[in-house]
């Protein structure tokens, strides 16, 4: 009996030391540590502040100077604050209406796409036609291609300011809520709600839309911007209207209003006058190429059509200045002439070769003088827009 | 009856013996297979003879030098663009033999550039038979290759979690691997432009598959 107990015991021992062993051997998970070791290295990438992008800018400000003397510059009223100002179309009501509403409209066509801004804000300045009238507003950030409303700041309760004075005041309101250029760039604009206490009118100095365009992250600023309303929509209670500076956009041909045209006819002639022009700036301190940028190309269009009727072809001559020298000019032929007051011709010169540096891009100015075939025109021009393709590191 | 109450008592005692007996042994077994486990990898030594752990000690290459540029950051960099950086290997003399190398990357600040997987930084390692032939000047290195270049890591989005690596010679102690890890961007989407990522490549080596010795 001891023997045979032994004998089991013996068996049993030796069968356990035999498992433990093969699973040493084998190493069974869980029977080992697993050691590591490592090593590492930590660099930073960063990509380009703006990729290869093309923007453009219309030039917004002109002076006419077709009788050979320069007129002075004419502004859109409601672009900068200079204390020159616009009425409103109607009256306004004394109560706020969500109905009743002055729609700035911005492009943003010459910020680049997907980049991130800050500090984004609203200027905006108004007076009242006669002192002692109070008149206060609100307003809400919208994409007015579908009026999606963004975000509203202020409200009938709570509104963001009041003017009793002829002088303009100016209020600067932060919208945060503008984070990326692809809002700006996306149908948006500011709907002003605004009341005046004796059911008048307010006098609108400017209403321009500012920032900073960021990069690293968002963390740093390489420039800014300032947009200006290309189109003001007007809902008032006298009915709605929408009244756009002639350089606005392209929306000719059409009456006097939306488009540039000078007091005189350019001659019958096969030489130009070049005293005799049209003259087109971009708005002050534009600076829609960032320092530092490196242009690969850059053009200037023209959007213009003649004032008589078919039969005759007005041919316009651009001169180029940059930072105001007279760099180049080009003459249209053919094709880039205009022979028709019912369809515009849009006549696109290429300046690589000339406009090489941002300063140049953003201190350019235009004038463009004509000549007629058989009769003297006059020159209307609908557009004007610098357009640069650059990047930058 | 009182002698069949006392057989039963002994066989209840004798089975009760037997499984403390046997329960007894599995429990020094299986202190016999920790006790081989410790003793396996910790320094200890015996009166016949020392056994010593081995160490894992995978290494690049010196930084800042050729063989190492993995801390040269690039800026500007655009769609289209590619940063390659050269980097040894190593699993010195004496180190282990190694199971695997696996590559982990973070980034810290993260951006989109790393955080896009479609449209973000993409990366591959090559590696070749003998030392790089770098040219071009800092950041912008380019690198060719005199011998046999083999891939080590296929096209991957940046960020990785123990990626493998494949066919590397430092999964053996005493050798080097010359590699070059090539980031990509290849989206041109505007969310890319103006960002930021810094990146940090942890090479792991884990031990080989334990063997007796």
């Amino acid at each position: 009996m001891a023997l045979r107990y032994r004998f089991r015991v013996a068996v049993v021992v030796a069968v356990v030391v035999a498992v433990a062993w093969a699973a040493t051997m084998a190493g069974l998970p869980g029977t080992h540590a697993v050691w590591t070791g490592s090593t590492a290295a930590t660099d930073t990438v960063s990509t380009k502040k703006v990729f290869s992008t093309t923007l453009s800018d219309n030039f917004m400000d002109w002076i006419d100077a077709s009788s050979g003397t320069a007129g002075a510059v004419q502004q859109s009223r409601s672009a900068y604050l200079d204390g020159v100002t616009t009425n409103t179309n109607n009256v306004l009501s004394p109560t706020f209406n969500t109905a009743y509403y002055e729609e700035m409209d911005y492009t943003g066509q010459d910020l680049p796409p997907s980049v991130a801004v800050s500090n984004v804000q609203l200027t905006f300045a108004y007076a009242v036609p006669v002192a002692a009238e109070n008149a206060c507003f609100y307003l809400s950030a919208i994409r007015f291609s579908d009026n999606t409303d963004l975000q509203d700041h202020g409200s009938p309760a709570s509104t963001l300011g009041c003017v009793t004075t002829t002088t303009p005041v100016t209020f600067t309101i932060p919208l945060p809520e503008i984070t990326n250029t692809d809002t700006l760039k996306d149908s948006f604009g500011i709907r002003v709600y605004a009341t005046n206490s004796a059911s008048d009118k307010i006098q609108i100095d400017t209403a321009q839309v500012s920032g900073s365009l960021m990069y690293n992250n968002g963390t740093q600023s390489y420039n800014t911007f300032t947009m200006y309303e290309f189109q003001r929509q007007s809902h008032e209670p006298a009915g709605n209207a929408t009244p756009t500076w002639a350089l606005g956009r392209i929306d000719g041909p059409g009456a006097v209003g939306i488009t540039a045209v000078g007091a005189s006819a350019f001659p019958i002639s096969a030489s130009y006058t070049n005293t005799d022009y049209l003259e087109f700036d971009q708005t002050p301190s534009l600076t829609f190429v960032p320092p530092g940028a490196t242009i690969t190309s850059s053009s200037i269009a023209l959007t213009f059509y003649e004032t008589l009727a078919a039969g005759n072809v007005l041919c316009p001559d651009m001169m180029l200045y940059l930072s105001g020298t007279l760099t180049a000019t080009a003459t249209a032929s053919g094709a880039n002439c205009s022979s028709s007051t019912t369809a515009e011709t849009t006549w696109t010169v290429d300046t690589t070769a000339i406009i090489t540096t941002p300063a140049q891009a953003d201190n350019t100015m235009l004038r463009v003088s004509a000549i007629n075939s058989t009769s003297a025109a006059q020159l209307r021009v609908d557009y004007v827009k610098l357009t640069v393709t650059y990047s930058l590191s | 009856m009182e002698a069949h109450d006392a057989q039963g008592e002994r066989r209840r005692r004798r089975v009760l013996g037997r499984i403390l007996l046997t329960l007894a042994v599995l429990g020094s077994a299986a202190g016999l297979i920790m006790a081989t486990t410790y003793a396996s990898w910790t320094s200890a030594v015996n009166q016949n003879n020392q056994i010593a752990s081995g160490t894992i000690s995978i290494s690049l290459g010196a930084t800042g030098g050729a063989t190492n540029r993995l801390n040269i950051s690039a800026s500007g960099i655009a769609p289209g663009d590619t940063i390659k950086r050269g980097v040894d290997l190593i699993n010195p003399s004496g180190g282990l033999d190694l199971a695997s190398i696996t590559v982990t990357t973070a980034a810290s600040p993260s951006s989109t550039l790393d955080t896009d997987t479609t449209n973000g930084l993409q990366m591959t390692i090559d590696k070749c038979s003998v030392a790089w032939t770098e040219t071009g000047t800092n950041p912008a290195f380019s690198y060719s290759c005199g011998g046999v270049t083999t891939s080590v890591l296929a096209s991957v989005p940046v960020i990785q979690t123990n990626a493998a690596l494949s066919n590397l010679s430092s999964v053996t102690n005493n050798n080097t691997d010359h590699l070059v890890v090539t980031l990509s961007l290849g989206g041109s989407g505007g969310s890319l432009q103006g960002k930021s990522s810094t990146v940090t490549y942890t090479f792991t080596g884990t031990q080989r598959v334990a063997a007796p010795h």
